[in-house]
């Protein structure tokens, strides 16, 4: 699954540690969420989407191999 | 998050500081480094002690809560565990194979406790180095 959080999160002005503030995550999630390295949860990914005023769908995509 | 079964992160510090001191107490007193005079029970219970701080130590290490105890912590533990317990069957059937090319045996029971006990070691070892290596990994890419 490929995600556009970095672009958006960049896009707001908003730092990791401030969206993972906002999560109650740490950094380093948001930091492998962004480089791929890990797939949030449904509840993790609805959370980002609401606070990005985004659909999840706008942000989290599936590739051919998912 | 909730997570079943862990320690407040404070027993992090706690296990990391029992550990290593009851691990030099026990090999100093089994291998008899201190001179001092001990009579046996006291030896037995030094020992006993020593041992227990090692293994409560490793326990807390493992199972205390990072600051932020959150789902990707959760995903890295589980990853820990999965790989410690590959190393653990590993370790396992190498010795085997090893003791029956070479018709090795551990000699008595004591040789028989030291080799599963390690073999536990290794376990929780393993996930320690394991999981903090992963955290420490990531964090240093964020840093960069």
């Amino acid at each position: 699954m490929i995600n556009h959080v970095k672009e958006i999160r960049v896009s707001l002005g908003m730092t990791q540690q401030e969206l993972g503030d906002l999560l109650k995550v740490s950094r380093q999630t948001i930091f492998s969420i962004e480089t791929g390295k890990y797939v949030p949860s449904t509840i993790l990914s609805l959370k980002i989407s609401k606070i990005f005023t985004k659909s999840v769908e706008e942000v989290f995509f599936l590739e051919e191999k998912d | 998050m909730k997570s079943l079964f862990l320690l407040p992160n404070r027993f992090k510090k706690i296990g990391y500081l029992l550990f290593p001191i009851g691990l030099i107490i026990w090999i100093s007193i089994q291998q008899g480094l201190f001179k001092t005079e001990l009579n046996h029970t006291m030896k037995v219970l030094i020992l006993t002690l020593s041992f227990f701080s090692f293994l409560f130590g490793l326990y807390f290490t493992t199972f205390s809560k990072e600051p932020i105890e959150d789902e990707y912590i959760n995903s890295v533990r589980l990853k820990s565990f999965q790989i410690s317990s590959i190393t653990q069957m590993v370790f396992f059937l190498i010795s085997f194979i090893i003791m029956f090319l070479f018709n090795i045996e551990p000699s008595g029971d004591g040789g028989l406790s030291i080799f599963f006990l390690s073999s536990i070691i290794l376990f929780w070892i393993m996930y320690i180095m394991i999981f903090n290596y992963t955290l420490i990994n990531t964090k240093s890419k964020i840093d960069d």
